[in-house]
């Protein structure tokens, strides 16, 4: 992936780690694992970089967290959505994919509008 | 997420964390352990599945500072971190520590104490409501000097102003005898008229205020006593009927109390009424005046009609009235003016040894320099970011000036308590000075300016440079510089103090030992107050005068006494315009028409006192009470006639209560009073007999041979005897003398302190700047030694930069004391504020000090073997 400006990138892996949640609770490994299945191994971020953002996230009160049993039996850290985190996910949704529509549009355009 | 939410969140961070640090570790591993299994899973050994896990994951240190970087308290954090840092720093060089907090303790405390000193007494506004619209009035000269107010003019002004209301007169005696509760006290008067207290619109604290009714002629003698006598002398008792001052022989019922707040011009203890009298002339001033402005009147206004009153009293009366002029000033510029040059000084002063500290901090953080530097390159090659670094050292000088600041706050606590205790009666209102916070704010802004000016400038270089270690580090290149740039400033600031507490000093010797015209070595002054109604009859005013003076001269070894209305350098007395034969000419008056005082003595004065007899004859007691003989001091004579003979002239005083023409028999030495700007003050000498009217206060004068404390007290008895309500003031000249001179003695004490201070400052600097160029220079001194430098060439190189740094700073300091001076000129006698031979000598002084103290450093860089130079570190 090129290079993007860091607040671009950090507010775009927010709103990967929000998407990812409101599936439903996971914690951090496995919000990564499926960020990577989902995109198909596109985002080559380092797995590292998560954690930074999910407690920038859970400090903003968009994400709760929670230690309990994993699937494999272990003590792992839940992370879980709450309602504001799902009302920054609808509006960041909504942003990225205006932003993402004017994009399109620009680089789709032929000739100078007149 | 609310503020509360959020302030909770980073509390928790911050009491946590150690857990919250935890937490993320726990998380963290439990990620790579998964991964890990993952990679596993997909057939990698259980070495390379872990590797391949870290590799992906990115730097698990790296992404852990991430998130504490998130956390809102970080910079509180580091900050803990870095104080703890600091601390431990400063604890491992505790010499360095304690002498760089008790030189900035002393800077900011001595700086804070003046500041708020200058600032109580001069800026803050008076107690009184409206105080902006009390005004100050006295009659003046035609030149504008101020004079006292004759009692007549008084009334007049009273009368005829529109724009001035509740006018009223007082006059002020300063270290007057009087009894309160059978003890013997010293204290002020204010003898005030009516309205006075209206003025200020002042509340007694106990009792009541001096009735209309007695402040009128034959009213009943009552009296006003300070908070501080009263809680002092009567124990803050109850006033009843029986509550008594005496005073000058009279006796005064006290029907009140004033508060501790209340003082006009000069803190005063006792108020009692002003009266009209019979010796009231329109000619002798006796009073100031204060008033308040009538609303929507401005002070030109007020000052203007006075003046135009002033004319017309003068073309009314003429020659009878003194003064067609009037200076009209704000009551609170006029108490301010008098103080406002000492507490100047000692602003300056107190801002230059501030100066100077702080500029001696910054120069040990500069000797320590070298250590400092190995130290932040170390941390700089572990990782340590130039930011991190550069708030580190910050901090360190954050804790210094808190240290120093606190320190300075205790220093200047204590300063403000001793000028108190000890200033009391030098500047006005001292009583009330006090601790307030301004003083730790003040104290707190000093330090924390004192260390960026000066902790800043070496920091900066600090996290510069640890990059480059090498060639800052041996060359000491800018350390040099710096260390340079502070040593002029100490320089030149200890030359400007040393100027001016030089100066200071040699006129407070000149006053001592110069030739006032008078000896007043082994002199006994007696001061009694000869009046009430007990010697309102003339006749037994003499007489008990003349008793006085024979039962003090039986003592054994007195010798001769003699008796004077005012001692030399006493003032008070009657003083007024002289008019001059042909009378009436006013031609002649106008130009010719001098002010003077009058003394009353008695025969053997002159001689005793040594003033010398420079023409005709001097008075003769035989002359008796109906002479019409003056004696004139040489400074009237040359007034009243410069180019002729003034023997056998006649003149007439409008301060002599009688106004006789009098005839110039004799003309005596000027008996200087040392305080006066203009030079001698002009003066008449009557006798005794002549005028018992202006004998209220009678002076017994004699050169006791013998014991002089013996003779004092017993002096004492013999007075008691006389009258036994009679309390003297008995006291050698020498001993008024240095009363007259405290004040200046107390600003020149603590400017000689402060440029002591200054001084040694100056030295320490010095020795520590060669000092740090030998320590630099070691191995290349060794090298030049080795390879045949002489010791002279040693000698020089290592001190040339700091001497040529001493010369400018002794070169600006010269400047820079001429203006200094300019401030001290009023409190100068018989030296000149520019005097070359003080500037040379300070410069002079300053140098050599700055000499001895870098030779020392010096002659061990001679003495360095050469054999240094082949070893290594």
């Amino acid at each position: 992936m090129p290079a993007a400006p860091k607040d671009v990138l950090q507010g775009t892996l927010d709103l990967l780690v929000l998407k990812t949640l409101s599936l439903g609770p996971m914690h951090g490994w496995g919000i990564s694992n499926r960020i990577r299945q989902l995109s198909a191994d596109a985002f080559q971020i380092g797995q590292g970089s998560l954690y930074p953002a999910l407690h920038r996230l859970a400090r903003k009160g968009l994400v709760s967290s929670e230690w309990r049993a994993s699937e494999n039996n272990r003590e792992a850290k839940y992370y879980t959505l709450t309602a504001s985190g799902a009302a920054a996910l609808g509006v960041e949704i909504g942003q990225w994919t205006s932003f993402a529509q004017k994009v399109a549009l620009v680089l789709s355009a032929t000739e100078l509008p007149a | 997420m609310s503020f509360i939410d959020s302030l909770r969140t980073s509390w928790r961070e911050l009491s946590n964390r150690n857990a919250v640090d935890d937490d993320l570790e726990r998380e963290m591993r439990f990620h790579l352990e998964m991964e890990s299994a993952a990679n596993r899973a997909k057939g990698l050994d259980a070495g390379a599945a872990r590797r391949k896990a870290l590799i992906d994951f990115g730097g698990v240190q790296r992404h852990k500072e991430e998130v504490r970087d998130g956390r809102a308290l970080r910079w509180f954090e580091d900050l803990l971190v870095d104080l703890r840092y600091a601390m431990r720093r400063l604890a491992h060089a505790p010499a360095f520590a304690l002498s760089a907090v008790v030189i900035l303790s002393l800077g900011i405390g001595s700086a804070s104490a003046v500041a708020a000193i200058v600032d109580q007494l001069l800026r803050r506004s008076m107690p009184y409501p409206e105080a902006d619209r009390i005004i100050f009035a006295t009659e003046a000269t035609d030149k504008g000097e101020a004079m006292l107010t004759s009692w007549p003019n008084f009334v007049d002004w009273r009368q005829r102003s529109q724009s001035l209301t509740q006018l009223s007169a007082f006059t002020t005696q300063a270290n007057e005898a009087m009894v309160v509760a059978g003890e013997a006290i010293r204290g002020t008067t204010q003898q005030v008229s009516a309205d006075f207290f209206s003025v200020f619109g002042v509340v007694p604290i106990a009792g009541r205020l001096i009735l209309a009714d007695e402040n009128r002629r034959g009213g009943a003698p009552v009296a006003l006593v300070s908070e501080r006598l009263w809680r002092s002398q009567m124990s803050a008792a109850p006033l009843t009927p029986q509550s008594s001052v005496l005073r000058q022989g009279r006796r005064y019922q006290i029907v009140g109390v004033l508060p501790g707040s209340f003082s006009v011009i000069t803190h005063a203890d006792l108020w009692i009424p002003a009266r009209q009298t019979p010796v009231e002339v329109r000619g002798a001033g006796n009073y100031s005046v204060v008033g308040r402005l009538h609303d929507n009147v401005v002070i030109d206004a007020g000052r203007a009609e006075l003046n135009t009153i002033a004319r017309a009293l003068k073309s009314e009366y003429g020659d009878a009235s003194v003064s067609k002029a009037v200076v009209l000033t704000s009551l609170q510029d006029q108490v301010v003016s008098s103080a406002r040059r000492p507490l100047e000084i000692l602003l300056g002063a107190s801002r230059f040894l501030l100066i100077v500290a702080a500029a001696s901090i910054a120069m040990l953080q500069l000797a320590r320099g070298h250590s400092r530097d190995r130290e932040l390159g170390v941390r700089v090659s572990l990782g340590a970011g130039r930011v991190r670094i550069l708030r580190q050292l910050l901090t360190e000088q954050l804790v210094l000036a808190l240290s120093g600041a606190a320190g300075g706050i205790a220093v200047a606590a204590a300063a403000i308590l001793a000028v108190r205790r000890f200033g009391a009666g030098l500047l006005p209102r001292i009583d009330e000075l006090h601790f307030d916070q301004r003083v730790i704010v003040g104290a707190v802004v000093a330090a924390i300016g004192s260390v960026v000016l000066f902790g800043i400038l070496p920091t900066l270089r600090l996290a510069r440079t640890p990059g480059k270690l090498t060639a800052a580090t041996v060359r000491g290149d800018n350390s040099a510089r710096s260390f340079s740039l502070f040593v002029g400033l100490q320089s030149g600031v200890a030359v400007l103090l040393l100027c001016g507490a030089a100066l200071l000093v040699s006129s407070l010797y000149r006053v001592l030992t110069t030739d006032l015209g008078y000896n007043r070595a082994g002199v006994v002054a007696v001061t009694v107050p000869l009046t009430g109604e007990r010697y309102n009859d003339m006749a037994r005013r003499i007489s008990t005068a003349e008793e006085i003076r024979s039962s003090l001269a039986q003592l054994p070894g007195a010798g001769d006494v003699a008796l004077t209305s005012q001692v030399p350098q006493q003032r008070g007395g009657n003083r007024g315009p002289i008019l001059i034969a042909p009378f009436g000419n006013p031609d002649v008056q106008s130009s010719w028409a001098s002010i003077a005082s009058i003394r009353v003595v008695s025969e053997k004065y002159f001689d005793l006192m040594g003033i010398q007899r420079l023409q005709g004859e001097l008075l003769r007691d035989a002359d008796g009470p109906e002479s019409r003989k003056v004696v004139i001091n040489r400074a009237l004579a040359k007034k009243l006639w410069p180019n002729a003979d003034p023997i056998g002239r006649q003149l007439r005083a409008l301060a002599d209560p009688k106004a006789d023409t009098l005839t110039v028999v004799g003309v005596v030495a000027d008996a200087h009073d040392w305080r006066s700007a203009e030079g001698a003050q002009q003066e008449m000498y009557l006798l005794v007999q002549q005028r018992p009217q202006m004998a209220w206060q009678m002076n017994a004068v004699f050169r006791p041979t013998a014991n002089v404390d013996a003779t004092m007290s017993e002096a004492r008895r013999r007075i008691r005897q006389i009258d036994a309500e009679m309390s003297p003031i008995i006291r050698t000249l020498d001993q008024a003398m240095d009363e007259t001179i405290a004040d200046r003695q107390f600003i020149g004490g603590i400017v000689v302190i402060f440029a002591a201070v200054v001084l040694l400052l100056t030295i320490a600097g010095v020795f520590g700047m060669v000092a740090y160029v030998v320590q630099r220079r070691t191995r290349e001194i060794a090298i030049r030694i080795a390879i045949g430098a002489s010791r002279r060439e040693v000698w020089f190189m290592v001190q040339r930069g700091v001497i040529a740094a001493a010369l400018v700073g002794c070169v600006a300091g010269v400047i820079g004391s001429l203006q200094f001076s300019k401030l001290l000129a009023a409190l100068l006698y018989d030296v000149s504020p520019n005097s070359p031979a003080v500037l040379g000598a300070a410069t002079v002084g300053v140098m050599a000090v700055i000499g001895i103290a870098a030779s020392v450093p010096a002659l061990r860089a001679v003495r360095i073997p050469p054999l240094l130079a082949m070893r290594g570190e």
